[in-house]
């Protein structure tokens, strides 16, 4: 079973949004844009245990915590908002089609609607499927003065008028829905509360425990005062004295201490999975384990969940590379790609995006009004998914969760302009530095690819600036260039090293070349005892910056300078890109002591990303 | 027990599609739900079930009695028992959106159908004007008669492969009863499922008693045959309804006219001189006859008699003989029930307190009913009714004595105060209707003893009471009558009851008792006196008639008695010396 599409409506920072999934879904944006909140809805329509929690939903689940509106007559009662959250399955179990016939609908897989009155003609494969409608309504209930939430069949033919089928906790249990939160993953996995990965496994194995009262039994069994000789003398007098009131009839002694009141809820919160993680160690419970350890524990429950082979795995998890090496990362991503019939990860780890092809990766972004859209990567234009792929892990995912990108030509490029950059924002605080701004820089490897990558980047939103060197390009070539980028700058020279060595003073050249001379790292270059006259400097110059170890030279070169023998190309260029990220203007510093005075609030100003301030 | 002979064994062996044929008694619902069982113990993926289409609630119930005995409890969820009507209404109320309707559906009843269609009938010059309005009904206001059932579920299968397939997953076997009488939608639908899910067929060829209703084609089985290409069992004629008798063989002699000129085991007579005789006496007399054949052939008292007559309207002047003899006869009385509800509205609405604002409000709502209530069957008196309703909305009182006796009795009742003892003040209304002296009015009173004759009452009197408690007075009585009446429409109306029950022969299919009694009644075509097992419009050799008498025989597992009349001679009874 799978997820086709996702309605939200007024429920946390998501006004209105609707989503369409084709199969696996990896979820990328900027914090705070509503990916948790996406997982956090698919769980209040397909988790089994989730609407047992009391309450189920609260004030701040609702869009502005609103969930009564004014009423428009005064004196009338004010009107409920509800929260409306709505999925559509797909690829229905067996079981359920059986025992939920009555409740299928068809959906329309190409136009991705719903079949409505008087289409029964279209009703047949392959362009029609059956799918399955649920909803979870979540209200105030001004009679009660609690929040309710429940889920229902959209389509409830069986039910009364203006009323819906409510959908039973097993039916839930068949879509085998699973969330790991980003936070507590240890205990969402490893106690034995609903839906914990060690309840979901214990479930799938028929495991059914006997364990509770076997356990509340031995521990009411359990005689405390055994080990407590001191108690009973005290628990005998106040007998003593409670007979003198009430006359107890009871054959031995009336006052007992027990390890009582314990329910099934207290024992499975409270009964740990304990571990000793080496030969030394004692076992202690998990949550005491490393973060690190915990990761990977659960990702050893999730490979023994797959093996069971339960029928349908829709499996959400937030963030998986917490705490989490590299290959483990990539492990858990692939468990999740081939293990899983649906998977919904959300992620800022290039090791996990990499995972995921661009046609399921989704960029989300929230207008001012509160809707949420996603971008599917592959609609971006320009990028195949092979360079996806390769690009993946250098930089791509960086660049792509930004607000700008520079797109260079060279890995010398690469590393001197940020150096550049630096020593700028060092001289100049009313720069905004570039990381905080947002913007990364993109190493193309070469110029072809520029524009395509310039495109891709554009079509996410983001700012996109690039640097390169001149060559004859054709009018329409040209032209590719200018379209992909808010600030296309080719500069005038054929190569950075013939720039640099044109830019900058000889004689700081030289003393960066007598350096490296006497450091001994000069390698195969050639480089005199005496200083050559100036043209001599710059083509020793030129010729190590294009050896093989030039990429790193040229930014140690950078880095022994001032921003006034910087190359006068480079950083007119970046003060440009400077340009269109101005700095917001310093909080108003607070008053001293004086009395009297007022407190000037701090002024929060939203970065602005819009043209260069003039 | 019937021995698993070699041709049931190839029933459960076999793999494929099937066709049973047998006659009655002849053990094919035993094999049937043998089969089923079979099924089951070889497992049904979760949420699968049996699926066994039959036509009558009646005999839904006798198959549901039939499979406590074959079917273990914990297998009983898994097999599905319906009839095609509420096949259809399940598949209908969950998909019918697909072809236009509304999504809120609601069956519009056979009593309401009659009265907004006025009673009409398929061979009348206004009957294709009522066909577009009840399409519109359907698709405008979402109101589906009866008779659409089958066509739109045809279409609906027939035009959505994944609702096809969906229904066949559901139900990997199909147990189709009485597959001879199957309509052509239904017949459709079969095999259209067919073609994704296994079907077993059974069928009687002697049975065909419906063959007049339109579409049922006597050339059904062979249908059957060419499209499902099944395994063929005949089960012959070999009745174990009734093993040690000879009503099977009486039967087939009725069929063939060969008339052996003996007495059969287990068949017998009784004379009646039509002119003379007392009707309730003679059932009397007749069921004493009756119960001491069984005794004598099985050591027991038979438990469960019916009396067959060949109309609702014989059926009723029986039992009311039977309800009215200075001894009355217990009995059940099986009955159309449409016209029976509307009267019982009628009743319902006289429960109710007046109306305070016009003082003849009452009588133009009253003479409005009663308007409705016939046009459910023919449009004349309707509209002469409906007439007088306007004129006394308008203040005028017509002198028709029909108008001038409902007054009397609305007079009546509104002098003495109701008691809130819904049984006493429905008999109160029954007694004002029968003192009125007027015929239509006294008819109406009748109607309302077939009500009662249905177990209803006690629902309607529960449903009254609370009214009552809550107001009282019996605010809203036609809406408790209704709410009472609607929840048997497609439901199990269940019991196979013992006692002795009185129904017309059509009623009787499906069912089957320790001993029955035929009765030939003696009647007047206008100009001589013919009878009644011979089927009006049927000519001979009686092929119609005969089948339908094959019936009415063959329904008792022990004993039939004929309730013969000296006259007129009956051309298929009449050789048989019995």
């Amino acid at each position: 079973m799978k997820v086709a599409r996702l309605s939200i409506s007024n429920f946390r920072g998501i006004k209105s949004a609707e989503f369409h999934f084709d199969g696996h879904t990896l979820i990328v944006g900027a914090n705070n844009v509503g990916k948790s909140t996406i997982c956090e809805a698919l769980d209040l329509v397909l988790g089994p245990d989730r609407l047992n929690r009391f309450p189920p939903v609260e004030e701040f689940d609702f869009y502005n915590a609103q969930y009564l509106a004014a009423p428009e007559v005064e004196g009338a009662d004010p009107k409920l908002i509800p929260i409306k959250i709505e999925v559509v399955l797909i690829e229905v179990s067996q079981e359920v089609e059986n025992r939920c016939g009555a409740n299928l609908e068809f959906w329309r897989t190409a136009e991705r609607r719903i079949l409505v009155a008087g289409e029964v003609d279209a009703a047949n494969p392959p362009d029609v499927v059956k799918c399955l409608r649920l909803e979870t309504l979540a209200r105030y209930n001004p009679e009660e003065d609690e929040f309710e939430a429940k889920t229902y069949f959209s389509h409830s033919p069986n039910a009364e008028d203006g009323e819906l089928t409510p959908v039973p906790k097993k039916i839930k249990q068949i879509f085998g829905f699973l969330y790991l939160r980003a936070l507590r993953t240890g205990s969402r996995a490893l106690s034995l509360e609903h839906g914990s990965l060690l309840d979901l496994i214990l479930r799938l194995k028929g495991v059914r425990t006997g364990l509770w009262e076997k356990a509340i039994n031995r521990l009411r069994n359990l005689d405390i005062e055994q080990d407590a000789p001191e108690l009973e003398p005290v628990l005998k007098s106040i007998e003593q004295r409670l007979a003198r009131y009430i006359p107890s009839n009871a054959a031995n002694r009336a006052t007992k201490l027990h390890v009582s009141q314990l329910t099934r809820e207290h024992l499975r919160k409270t009964m740990a999975f304990f571990l000793a993680m080496s030969k030394d160690q004692s076992h202690v419970p998990f949550q005491q384990a490393g973060a690190g350890t915990l990761s990977t524990l659960v990702l050893a429950l999730l490979t023994f969940i797959a093996d069971l082979k339960p029928e349908t795995v829709i499996f959400a998890m937030e963030e998986p590379e917490i705490a989490v090496p590299p290959h483990t990362q990539r492990r858990i991503a692939d468990y999740l790609l081939q293990k899983t019939t649906q998977a919904f990860v959300t992620s800022h780890s290039p090791y996990v995006i990499e995972r995921f092809e661009p046609r399921l990766t989704l960029l989300l972004t929230r207008g001012d009004d509160g809707v949420v859209s996603a971008k599917r990567l592959s609609d971006t234009t320009g990028l195949k998914d092979n360079d996806y792929k390769r690009y993946a892990r250098r930089g791509l995912t960086e660049c792509m969760l930004g607000k700008g990108a520079i797109v260079v030509e060279g890995v010398t490029e690469f590393h001197a302009l940020p150096v550049a950059a630096r020593k700028m924002e060092e001289a100049d605080v009313t720069l905004q530095p570039l990381d905080i701004a947002g913007v990364a820089f993109f190493d193309a490897e070469s110029d072809g690819p520029i524009p395509k990558f310039g495109t891709f980047f554009k079509t996410l939103g983001l700012k996109t600036f690039s640097f390169y060197d001149h060559k004859n390009r054709t009018p329409q070539e040209k032209q590719k260039f200018t379209n992909s980028f808010d600030l296309d700058c080719e500069h005038q020279y054929s190569g950075f090293e013939a720039m640099v060595i044109a830019e900058m003073s000889p004689d700081k050249l030289w003393s960066f070349l007598a350096y490296l001379k006497s450091s001994g790292e000069s390698g195969n270059v050639g480089i005199p005892e005496q200083r050559p006259g100036d043209d001599g400097v710059r083509a020793i110059a030129k010729q190590a910056l294009l050896s093989n170890k030039g990429a790193g030279w040229a930014a140690r070169l950078f880095e022994e300078c001032g921003v006034a023998e910087l190359p006068a190309t480079v950083v007119g260029f970046l003060n440009q890109v400077y340009g269109f990220f101005p700095k917001p203007p310093d909080p108003v510093p607070v008053e001293g002591n004086k009395p009297g005075a007022a407190v000037a609030p701090v002024a929060v100003v939203p970065i602005p990303n819009g043209e260069p301030a003039v | 027990m019937i021995e698993i002979c070699p041709d049931r064994q190839r029933l459960l062996d076999c793999e494929g599609h099937a066709l049973v044929i047998g006659g009655p008694g002849s053990g094919k619902t035993t094999i049937a739900l043998k089969k089923a069982v079979k099924r089951i113990d070889e497992g049904l993926a979760p949420g699968q079930s049996v699926l066994f289409l039959s036509f009558s609630r009646a005999a839904v119930a006798r198959i549901g009695e039939a499979s406590k005995t074959e079917v273990a409890k914990n297998q009983r969820g898994l097999l599905d028992i319906q009839t095609f009507h509420s096949f259809f209404w399940e598949l209908l109320r969950a998909h019918a959106y697909l072809l236009g309707t509304p999504k809120r559906l609601q069956i519009l009843p056979p009593h309401d159908e009659r009265a907004l269609s006025n009673g009409i009938k398929e061979d009348e010059l206004l009957w294709p004007a009522w066909i577009t309005e009840r399409e519109r009904l359907c698709r405008e206001d979402g109101r589906i008669a009866f008779d659409l059932f089958a066509p739109m579920g045809a279409m609906l299968l027939e035009r959505s492969s994944l609702l096809r397939k969906l229904i066949a997953q559901h139900h990997p076997l199909l147990i189709v009863d009485e597959a001879q009488d199957t309509n052509p939608n239904a017949w459709r639908c079969i095999e259209l499922l067919a073609q994704y899910t296994n079907v077993i067929c059974l069928a009687d060829l002697e049975q065909q008693i419906f063959d007049y209703l339109p579409g049922i084609d006597p050339k059904r089985i062979a249908a059957i045959e060419v499209a499902l290409n099944p395994l063929k069992i005949d089960l012959g004629t070999q009745n174990h309804r009734s093993p040690g008798s000879e009503i099977a063989v009486f039967g087939r002699d009725l069929l063939t006219g060969n008339a052996r000129g003996a007495p059969y085991r287990g068949v017998s007579k009784f004379s009646y001189n039509p002119k003379t005789f007392d009707q309730a006496k003679t059932i009397r007399i007749s069921l004493g006859i009756l119960q001491k054949a069984i005794q004598k052939a099985t050591g027991e008292w038979g438990r469960s008699i019916a009396i067959l007559l060949p109309s609702g309207f014989s059926a009723a002047k029986v039992s009311a003989a039977m309800n009215s003899a200075e001894n009355p006869i217990r009995h059940k009385l099986l009955f159309d029930e449409a016209e029976a509800m509307l009267a019982a509205r009628f009743a319902a609405f006289l429960l109710e307190p007046p109306q305070a604002n016009s003082p003849f409000a009452d009588l133009g709502l009253a003479l409005e009913l009663y308007s409705e209530m016939k046009r459910a069957s023919g449009v004349a008196e309707a509209k002469t009714v409906h007439d007088w309703a306007v004129k006394v909305r308008s203040g005028k009182i017509p002198r028709a004595g029909f108008v001038t006796a409902l007054q009397t009795v609305l007079k009546d009742l509104k002098s003495e105060p109701l008691t809130g003892d819904p049984a006493k003040d429905w008999t109160k209304v029954k007694k004002a209707l029968l003192a009125s002296g007027d015929a239509k009015l006294t008819q109406i009173a009748k109607h309302l003893d077939y009500l009662v004759a249905f177990n209803r009452g006690k629902r309607i009197g529960k449903n009254l009471g609370e009214m009552w408690q809550r107001d009282g007075q019996y605010t809203q009585a036609r809406q408790a009558l209704e709410l009472a009446l609607i929840q048997d429409q497609l439901l199990d109306g269940n019991d196979d009851p013992n006692g002795v029950q009185v129904m017309t022969i059509h009623k009787a299919k499906g069912k089957q008792f320790d001993g029955v009694i035929v009765v030939r009644e003696c009647r007047h075509d206008g100009k001589k006196y013919v009878s009644s097992f011979v089927w009006r419009g049927d000519v001979p050799p009686y092929y119609r008639s005969r089948k339908i008498l094959h019936v009415a025989v063959t329904r008792a597992k022990v004993h039939t008695l004929i309730l013969d009349p000296v006259y007129p001679v009956c051309p298929i009874l009449g050789s048989h010396k019995l």
